[in-house]
Formats: C-alpha cells, sequence, structure tokens
C-alpha cells in the first residue's frame, strides 16, 4: 500500500532489507540520494543519523522522516521516469544499484504473467525477502489481485498448515525451504496449490525428487533477474528438474561461443522490461546493453527442446593457469559422493597458477565421522581434470548463503 | 554451562550479535518474532548436532520441537534419552 502511494506520487522506492545489519542499512543511505525513509515506528530510528526533521504518522505505526541527502542522483536520472532502485545482493558484492522505471515494471510484470497467469483466486505463499523480489513477484501479485500469505515461520510444517489454511494455489521460496517441506512427517498434502516455483538457488535434483515423492507436485524452477525479469520458468519440469525452463513469449535468448564447448556458452537476453540504468557508475539500458542484449553473465545450454540448463558463471570462473573451469562443475561431482551432501568450491591464489581451487563440504547424516578430504580428492579426480581438483577440502557445518538461500560466492582468497 | 544457556549463548553470539541475551527468555517464542530464519535455523541445528552429539534431522525442525529455548532443551533431552541433565 505504501509503495503504490508512493508510485502514485510518482517517487522512486528504494527497499531497505530487513535482514540487513544497520552498518548495511546506513551505506545506503549514503549509496543513494533518499528523501524520506519510511518505517514502523519501531524501527524508524535507522534513520537518526540522517534525519532532518520530525517523524510524520502516515497511518497506523508508519511513519516517514525526511532526511538529508549524502549525494546527488548522478546526472540522467532524472530522464528516467524511475520507479524502483535496489542495490544488489550479486555473487561478486559489487553493488551497481539498478533503476527500474514505472514501464519497465509494467512490462515485466505483463510479461510473467503472460505463463504464470495470476488472478485474483490466486493466494501465493511468500517465503523469500520481499526486498529484493518486490519489482516483479510482489508488484505482480498485488497487481493481478492476488492474496499473499505470509507465514509466522518458514517451516515445512508451517508452510503446509499455512498453505492448507488459505488455500494456497502458489508457493513463492528457494530450494531450502522445499527441502525441509519435503522432510515433513504429516500426511498433509496441498490439494489446491497449482505452482511450487524455486528460485534464488540451483535446485538440486535430490530435492526436486524428495518434494514430488512427499506431494505429487513438481517444483517449478526459474531464472530470476533483477537486470531482465523472470525470462525462463520451468512449468513442466519432470524429467528435466535442473533446467530453470523454456523462453518466455517476451523474451529472446541467445547463446553465445565462448570457446567453451556446446555446454557452455553465454546467456543473452533481450526483451521488454530491461534494466533501464545502474546507479553508480551510471549507465543507462544503451550502454548497458551495446548490441541489444542483456549479457546476464551466466553460461549454460539450450536442449533440442528449448529447455534452458544454468552450468556456471563466467565470472565465477576458476583459472589455474589458463585452465579454466565452473565451480558448479566440481561441485555437482563432489554432491554426488555419498558422503556429501553440499559443497562449495572457490578460488585461492597461488604463486605458481595464479588460483587453485579449495572446496568446503558439508556431510550427510551418518557420515560426518568418516570425512577424509584424501578420498574425496580421490573421487573428484575420477571425475574431472587433475587441474580442477581441489587442493584442500573441509568439513563445514553450513554453507555462506543469503537470506534467500543463495550461495555467497566469495572472491579469490 | 546448562543447555538453555548454551542456546541462548549461541543465538546471540552467532545469529543475533549485539543484541541483549536478556530479552530472551526460556518461554520467548523464537520463531514467532522473525528471530529466527531459516539460515538459523539450520545453523542452530547444526550446533545442537556439534555439542550434544545427536542427529537433527530436517523432519526435527518443526515449532514444537524448536519454537523456544526451553522447547529445544526437551528435544535435545530427549534425543539424548535424558531428561534430568
Amino acid at each position: 500500500m505504501i509503495f503504490a502511494q508512493v508510485w502514485l506520487c510518482g517517487a522512486c522506492a528504494v527497499p531497505i532489507p530487513v535482514e540487513l545489519v544497520p552498518e548495511e542499512k546506513h551505506r545506503i543511505f549514503g549509496d543513494i540520494r533518499l528523501d524520506t525513509v519510511i518505517s514502523p515506528v519501531e524501527t524508524i530510528n535507522i534513520a537518526d543519523p540522517y534525519r532532518k526533521g520530525e517523524p510524520i504518522y502516515v497511518f497506523g505505526n508508519i511513519a516517514a522522516v525526511p532526511v538529508k541527502n549524502a549525494r546527488e542522483h548522478p546526472a540522467g536520472f532524472s530522464k528516467i521516469n524511475a520507479a524502483f532502485l535496489r542495490f544488489t545482493s550479486g555473487t561478486t558484492g559489487d553493488s551497481k544499484g539498478v533503476v527500474l522505471s514505472h514501464e519497465t515494471i509494467y512490462d515485466r510484470i505483463n510479461a510473467a504473467n503472460e505463463v504464470l497467469c495470476i488472478n485474483p483466486e490466486d493466494k501465493i505463499v511468500w517465503l523469500l525477502s520481499m526486498s529484493y523480489h518486490f519489482a516483479v513477484s510482489i508488484v505482480a501479485y498485488l497487481t493481478f489481485g492476488a492474496t499473499i500469505v505470509l507465514c509466522r515461520n518458514h517451516l515445512g510444517s508451517t508452510v503446509i498448515q499455512a498453505a492448507l489454511q488459505h488455500n494456497g494455489s502458489i508457493i513463492y521460496g528457494s530450494p531450502v525451504h522445499y527441502e525441509m517441506m519435503a522432510y515433513d512427517r504429516s500426511s498433509l498434502m496441498m490439494p489446491d496449490i497449482r505452482l511450487v516455483i524455486s528460485t534464488t538457488a540451483a535446485l538440486r535434483n535430490e530435492i526436486s525428487n524428495k518434494f514430488y515423492d512427499r506431494f505429487n507436485i513438481p517444483l517449478v524452477n526459474t531464472y530470476g533477474i533483477i537486470e531482465v525479469g523472470l525470462p525462463c520458468i520451468n512449468l513442466w519440469p519432470l524429467g528435466k528438474e535442473s533446467s530453470v525452463g523454456q523462453v518466455l513469449p517476451s523474451y529472446e535468448i541467445s547463446m553465445e561461443d565462448m570457446g567453451l564447448g556446446d555446454g557452455h556458452k553465454a546467456i543473452k537476453f533481450r526483451g521488454k522490461g530491461f534494466i533501464d540504468a545502474y546507479y553508480d557508475p551510471w549507465q543507462t539500458r544503451s550502454e548497458i546493453m551495446t548490441d541489444g542484449w542483456f549479457t546476464t553473465g551466466d553460461l549454460g545450454m539450450v536442449d533440442h527442446e528449448g529447455y534452458l540448463f544454468i552450468l556456471g558463471r563466467s565470472k565465477e570462473m576458476i583459472n589455474v593457469g589458463g585452465m579454466k573451469f565452473f565451480p558448479r562443475e566440481v561441485e555437482a561431482i563432489l554432491e554426488s559422493h555419498p558422503s556429501v551432501r553440499e559443497a562449495y568450491v572457490f578460488a585461492v591464489k597461488h604463486a605458481m597458477f595464479g588460483e587453485i581451487p579449495n572446496a568446503n563440504v558439508v556431510m550427510n547424516k551418518g557420515f560426518e565421522d568418516s570425512f577424509s578430504g584424501a578420498q574425496l580428492q580421490a573421487f573428484c579426480r575420477s571425475h574431472a581434470a587433475l587441474y580442477k581438483v581441489p587442493e584442500k577440502i573441509e568439513v563445514v557445518d553450513i554453507l555462506p548463503r543469503t537470506a534467500s538461500g543463495k550461495l555467497i560466492r566469495r572472491k579469490t582468497a | 554451562m546448562g543447555i538453555e544457556d548454551d542456546l541462548r549463548s549461541f543465538i546471540f553470539k552467532e545469529i543475533l550479535s549485539g543484541a541483549d541475551p536478556a530479552s530472551i527468555s526460556g518461554d520467548t517464542e523464537l520463531l514467532e518474532g522473525s528471530i529466527l530464519d531459516s539460515f538459523s535455523i539450520l545453523k542452530l541445528a547444526s550446533h545442537m548436532e556439534d555439542i550434544y552429539k545427536i542427529e537433527v534431522g530436517l523432519d526435527d525442525l518443526i515449532p514444537e520441537n524448536i519454537g523456544s529455548l526451553k522447547k529445544m532443551e526437551a528435544f535435545i533431552n530427549s534425543k539424548k534419552g535424558n531428561t534430568n541433565i
């Protein structure tokens, strides 16, 4: 409702994710020219170091406080009918600030709804950060008249009960949520559910299969990119669970040869609803998409039926003395070992090779005491070229993920 | 240190760093006020496994077992087969 009011005034909204610690929130005040902070009264003091007036009570417990401008907008900002500005939590940690105009948001929600068909009958059980997924998902739901169901917590049993109680028709979450639901002990089913959408992280086949066995509902993998929208949705996943699906009607895809073979081509899109600009450093759409295509930074392949498979990100590429490979490839090998539940492969600097791979693994239940780095290295060696085998493998309790479940990949250590 | 105090200490050290430990009592509903999100729940489960040498399955992660510090203590004790620790 507040977003709607802000937009009716022609203003631009900047979400401040509740998941951030105060230091991260304050960084937003310095990175973007903000005029007003709107927040529940309990948390409005986050603006205290910047406020230049008394809070105004908008309604209920919601207050608005004017704040000092820490900077000016980049030249060119006023030429865009900006509606939404979000700094990303991408894998590189480089925050550029994605600017979307009112027209762009309108285009992308319509593009998504050509296949999602969200309507006033839908009750959408929402499990992700509203800040990070506002510009397509939440706006689309509200625009097309759906009801959003928020859960008291994200435990599997709670989500199932919420879906049942509110006749949920769609669930929108990340693989970690669906894994918890798949292990639910009850026999409760979710008869009204028509779509269970998975996003933010690679969906492992093990989770898809377990979820399908438990609920007889396939998980729908998607490909969401803040600069692009939602260009791919895997609406018919059975047999192709790891694919993000076919390209939606409003988009075109181009697979650019990178000299890495057919399985690792650069993925590019064009169509409606693309990014209007990066905020800092300022870059307009035409400067970002110089050839008319948006280069995602992801690599993959499209099969003969048009299903797109994401197989790595070029930014994540590990370069061992000129021999390049993608960490996801070795992670998949490690995860195929019976003792390993999840793996994270990353580059560390090496005097001779430039980079070498290391790995962290989370062990499966029952294998915690049987960890052997040498054994896992031998296993990798039997499945991959020597330069891809992690030099060092360590056990960790949990892999670093964002609040929405996305693996946080660090830069070369 | 008792189980409840250990769990409280872990939550404030690893999940809510900087907050006042006294703000969470044994009966505080940890899942109602967004104190524990999905990531921190998994982190906490991992801590329980390490320290108390129990197995915590994804199917154990229900409000009855982890909804408050007292519930977690009872859950750990039941897993250990000893309610008098």
